[in-house]
């Protein structure tokens, strides 16, 4: 009896101490989020299963802004962007930044409604202000400026002609998550997630699995609701819609989106599209497109091996027939049909 | 001979183990609802919008009304107006993002069934 009622303190003692290890160790193991803003939108990485994790997602953060900030951006007057838009031409030491342009220039010749000069529509609708309407003649003359041909690649030279002006919204966000995935990678985490705006990215394990499941936005709902999320794993998924960036005029609804050959803003009836694709340029570029061209866009998707949640105004969604099994609907006012791809 | 353990001992040491329990629980299982506000991506308040009446706090030139379950931007002076139309958010990863004034509001909390994030 004595030696139990000598044991008991140190028992109970010990019972405490691993109480705080194992709290300790899950705390240290536990998923860690940063924060910050870049690209025009908020940055949000996610560090899984990982020591140090919430260091790794800070360096991540502080990349993507590093990125926007010395090369994407088209407002901040330290990148290579604003300084090519003023002054008509930029040369690149590094060779990365006219690569760059390179792909990007590859993945718009695959789409002829759209274009990089895009920066001129963007100004003289005031998207980023209060909006305005501008007259035929602008917008001819904008369709003028965002013509291809203006942007030519010359060794580690790229030069603008007629005014045009460069703009990577249509691929930066997309950019900068691939990148911030890579960095979490080459860190050492096991598993992340990174958000740029309507682009996530997904890699490796939440701890249980390699699947994630991400929410597609409800268009017709609020920021950060869902009607439907879909299950992936090592995965980029960009979603654009007009439902967010937009101005209203005499009852008219305008979106930031652009047909490069008519220079209006694209209207249709459909109001979102998720493409999920393999890396974050393509998957940003790719939304963009589908978005664009409608369900004639199913046919560049196909071929970019990329799948496709398009969701009309009247709430019908077409969605690509590989996602049937990881697709599940949320919100049962949507009704879903599913295009064969194969 | 003075006894090694007394009944009181054991009540002090059942009580200690039972915090040491229950804090582990509370850490992973925040109770009610809260939403965290930042300003540059770090942290600049989390509260409670488990009260009846609505308080008002400016941020950054950012004006958010909390309280009533639910939290949400009344007015910013940006142009966009994206975090006032994110409208009033009720439910766990509902956010509403400022990114001309570098503000956001997210609705944390402990639903294991939502999606870690949301594409659009």
């Amino acid at each position: 009896m004595k030696t139990v009622k000598k044991l008991l303190p140190i028992f109970c003692v010990l019972a405490i101490c691993a109480v705080f290890v194992f709290s300790f160790v899950k705390d240290m193991y536990s998923e860690k989020t940063q924060y910050g803003f870049a690209c025009g939108s908020e940055v949000k990485v996610t560090v899984f299963g990982t020591k140090n994790g919430e260091e790794k997602a800070k360096s991540a953060v502080d990349e993507i802004k590093c990125i926007d900030e010395n090369f994407l951006s088209d407002t901040i007057s330290t990148s290579a962007v604003y300084k090519l838009n003023e002054q008509g031409e930029y040369t690149d030491d590094g060779g990365e930044f006219i690569s760059y342009i390179n792909e990007c220039v590859d993945l718009v010749s695959k789409c002829d409604k759209m274009t990089l000069l895009s920066k001129p529509f963007v100004d003289t609708w005031d998207i980023s202000g209060e909006g305005r309407v501008p007259s035929h003649e602008e917008i001819a003359e904008t369709v003028k400026k965002a013509d291809m041909k203006n942007l030519t690649v010359s060794g580690n030279r790229v030069t603008l002609l007629n005014g045009a002006k460069l703009s990577f919204g249509a691929f930066g966000k997309g950019t900068v998550c691939e990148k911030g995935v890579e960095i979490l990678k080459s860190e050492g985490a096991k598993g992340g997630i990174v958000t740029v705006g309507g682009t996530v990215g997904v890699f490796g394990s939440s701890g249980k699995s390699e699947d994630f499941t991400v929410g597609v936005r409800n268009p017709f709902g609020n920021a950060g609701e869902y009607f439907a999320t879909v299950s992936v794993s090592n995965a980029f998924l960009s979603t654009s819609g007009d439902y967010e960036k937009y101005f209203e005029k005499d009852g008219k609804r305008y979106c930031h989106i652009f047909d490069a050959q008519t220079g209006l803003p694209v209207e249709s009836d459909i109001t979102s599209v998720t493409v999920i694709t393999k890396g974050g340029t393509q998957s940003d570029f790719l939304s963009t497109a589908l978005f664009i061209l409608g369900e004639d866009g199913v046919s560049l998707a196909k071929k970019e091996n990329a799948e496709f949640i398009i969701v009309k105004k009247d709430k019908s969604v077409l969605i690509s027939s590989t996602l049937r099994d990881k697709f599940h609907l949320v919100d049962d006012s949507f009704s879903v049909s599913f295009v064969e791809v194969n | 001979m003075k006894r090694l353990i007394t009944v009181s001992d054991f009540i002090v040491i059942g009580i200690i183990l039972l915090a040491a329990v229950l804090l582990l629980l509370f850490k992973s299982n925040e109770i009610g609802k809260t939403a965290v506000i930042r300003v540059d991506g770090k942290e600049y308040k989390t509260v409670s919008l488990t009260n009846d009446g609505k308080t008002e706090i400016s941020v950054n030139g950012v004006l958010i009304v909390y309280g009533g379950g639910e939290i949400y931007v009344e007015n910013s002076t940006c142009h966009d107006k994206i975090c006032v139309n994110a409208g009033h958010l009720s439910k766990k990863g509902q956010s509403a993002v400022c990114v001309p004034n570098r503000v956001s509001v997210e609705i944390v909390g402990n639903d294991k069934s939502a999606p870690k994030a949301v594409t659009g």
